[in-house]
């Protein structure tokens, strides 16, 4: 698999020459090494309809800090908007946020944040508030701009929405082994229970709804205080929780999703001193590539860019 | 005087056989014609007070179809366990982190051991219940067709002994102690991992234990039982090449005839190469077994050698035969 790391300083924001080489036009290779037709015109939004191949790598950043949280596991806004511009801006190539988020969105774009309120880990408010500022830098108009999760099929926003920021917490899950951003997208589903089936495996199918095609212009899986066992009917013990403090940002759920799996993968290791298998295997995430062709989820063809802290970093 | 104290109480009387009307009215309509129903019997379990933390307001009541409103994404498991009912409290007490205690009325309480063991239960025993599990500040525990879970919001000696409180009072409050599934029975002991034993009904949680196929090969409804367990090859002294666990299924249907068809469907889907005794090899090298014991079907799965799963057959049908 592919690693690079990169040293936590005042210019974080900066990329290396090296990351340089890695990105074409309209930022099309961050989610496959072929170029897109249509050139720099493309909207990065567009890329996505296409289905990866084999051939197809993909790459996400990780970015992590120290300090993101306080005493009470609560993200610090400015520490957390600085991760999300740094995963941002090194996903896109650009050293200023603005410009990357620009290449995200656009003022004519209506958008909805999809974001994820399960009562014990839901999305951190303060996250949820550093990606509106964001697409409201982008001369999107704050009424264009919505954010839900369980009432995204009466929202209004979400029904006239042209891009979509898919965005909340990793923990494993009851029905489909993990809690990603592949089934994040399940809340457009008039009957989310009709994806339970064989743990959930089909998850990839959420993203051919009319309400989600092609809309997702960016991923963020929030590895702030990841759950990576879970237990009884709420699923929820604090005890099976870390402070890991990243956030894992790219285009592709699925090598998202994956790098996430590999972590909490790596603290089940270290906890239980073995591979203990998840009570349900979160076996879509590999069908999203092989059966949907969704993205990629062979770590060996995932690039994970790594900024800031380092310790204990598990992949 | 006493013809008005009569006419007052007559009016008392009528307005709460209103109320349990609607009460049951409510139960009724919100459930499906083949969904089950439960008694509200579990909200007397709980008590008032313990350990100086009280309600925080008032208990949440959840039916079969309501129980996602509690527990969102998790209420498929305890489904697929006909769940009935389920009474949820809230304890506080100031200056402390709050107590959260569901019990659910599983109907039976073959389904209270299923539903208890849905999860990994390697904390531990508190003795309470049946079987009972404590871990991080949450304590599991099911007798007879209730499986309890109680939480605290905190992880510290002091809640341990808040929530064990808690955990004792309701269990002496529930006045049967239930039974295992009788399926139990037929387990070999040698080997088995009995923190990973799992109950079933159904081919879709069955799916989520161990993948056998999209197709419910073993014709499993909510008439059927089963029991999944892992065995470790180590321990049962296997010699055989490529050690590691395998798996043993047993499903109890309502007929002999209707066990032999689902052994047919699933040797035809599952094992099309078995020879007359239900053995065979899978295309990834591992042997499978599949024979029908009366009502009983047994399945052994991912074994290493074919003489590791001809033993396990025999054992199984001699514990059968005690």
């Amino acid at each position: 698999m592919q690693d690079s790391h990169k040293r936590w300083t005042r210019r974080e924001f900066l990329r290396s020459a090296g990351s340089l080489a890695l990105l074409g036009p309209a930022g099309a290779s961050i989610f496959c090494s072929e170029q897109p037709p249509g050139g720099a015109g493309v909207a990065l939004g567009e890329s996505l309809e296409k289905r990866v191949s084999a051939r197809h790598s993909a790459r996400v950043v990780l970015v992590r800090d120290k300090d993101v949280l306080d005493g009470g596991r609560r993200p610090r806004p400015d520490v957390i908007a600085r991760m999300l511009d740094a995963g941002v801006g090194e996903l896109l190539g650009e050293s200023r946020p603005e410009a990357a988020w620009a290449r995200l969105v656009q003022p004519e774009d209506v958008v909805g944040i999809k974001s994820n309120e399960w009562r014990f880990l839901p999305t951190p408010r303060e996250l949820e508030h550093a990606i509106r500022q964001r697409v409201l830098s982008a001369g999107v108009a704050s009424d264009r701009i919505g954010i839900d999760d369980r009432g995204a099929l009466r929202n209004p926003v979400f029904h006239k929405a042209t891009a979509l920021i898919n965005v909340r917490p990793m923990r494993t899950h009851h029905w489909a082994g993990v809690g990603g951003c592949i089934k994040n997208h399940i809340m457009f589903s008039p009957d989310p229970s009709s994806w339970h089936p064989d743990a959930c495996a089909s998850l990839a199918g959420l993203w051919d709804l009319p309400l989600v095609k092609g809309k997702t212009r960016l991923n963020v899986l929030a590895m702030l205080t990841p759950l990576f066992h879970g237990k009884g009917p709420h699923h929820f013990l604090a005890r099976y929780t870390w402070e890991y403090g990243g956030l894992i940002v790219g285009t592709d759920p699925v090598a998202v999703d994956a790098t996430g799996l590999r972590i909490l993968e790596a603290k089940r290791r270290e906890y239980f001193g073995n591979d203990q298998p998840f009570t349900v295997s979160p076996k879509h995430i590999r069908m999203a590539e092989d059966k949907y062709r969704l993205g990629v989820a062979d770590p060996a063809r995932i690039e994970v860019l790594k900024l800031g802290w380092t310790e204990r970093m598990l992949i | 005087m006493a013809f008005i104290r009569v006419r007052v109480g007559m009016v008392r009387l009528l307005a709460l056989m209103s109320v349990l009307g609607a009460m049951a009215l409510l139960l009724v309509t919100n459930a499906p014609a083949d969904t089950p129903t439960g008694s509200p019997e579990a909200a007397t379990f709980l008590p008032d007070r313990v350990h100086g933390y009280t309600p925080q307001k008032e208990d949440g009541v959840y039916t079969y179809d309501t129980l996602f409103e509690l527990i969102d994404g998790g209420a498929e498991v305890y489904r697929s366990f006909n769940v009935r009912l389920v009474v949820s409290r809230r304890y506080g007490k100031p200056g402390a982190p709050d107590i959260l205690a569901d019990i659910f009325d599983m109907g039976t309480s073959q389904d209270a051991f299923g539903a208890y063991h849905h999860d990994l239960r390697d904390g531990k025993d508190a003795g309470l219940g049946h079987e009972s599990d404590y871990v991080g500040g949450a304590l599991y525990f099911w007798k007879d067709r209730y499986f309890v879970s109680i939480i605290g919001f905190d992880d510290t000696e002091e809640m341990e002994q808040v929530i064990v409180a808690l955990g004792r009072d309701i269990a002496q409050r529930i006045p049967n102690k239930g039974s295992k599934p009788e399926l139990l029975r037929l387990l070999p002991g040698e080997g088995l991992d009995a923190a990973r034993v799992s109950y079933f009904h159904d081919w879709t949680y069955l799916n989520t234990r161990h993948f056998l196929a999209d197709e419910n090969l073993l014709e499993l409804g909510r008439d059927t039982e089963g029991i999944l367990a892992r065995y470790r090859s180590a321990d049962r002294g296997s010699t055989e090449a490529g050690e590691g666990p395998f798996l043993l299924l047993l499903v109890r249907y309502s007929s002999e005839a209707r066990a032999a068809r689902a052994l047919d469907r699933f040797l035809a889907g599952y094992l099309p190469n078995a020879d007359a005794a239900g053995v065979g090899r899978r295309e990834d090298g591992t042997w499978t077994a599949a024979q029908a014991m009366g009502e009983v079907v047994l399945v052994v799965l991912e074994a290493a050698g074919r003489s590791g799963v001809e033993r396990l057959v025999a054992e199984v049908k001699k514990m059968r035969a005690r």
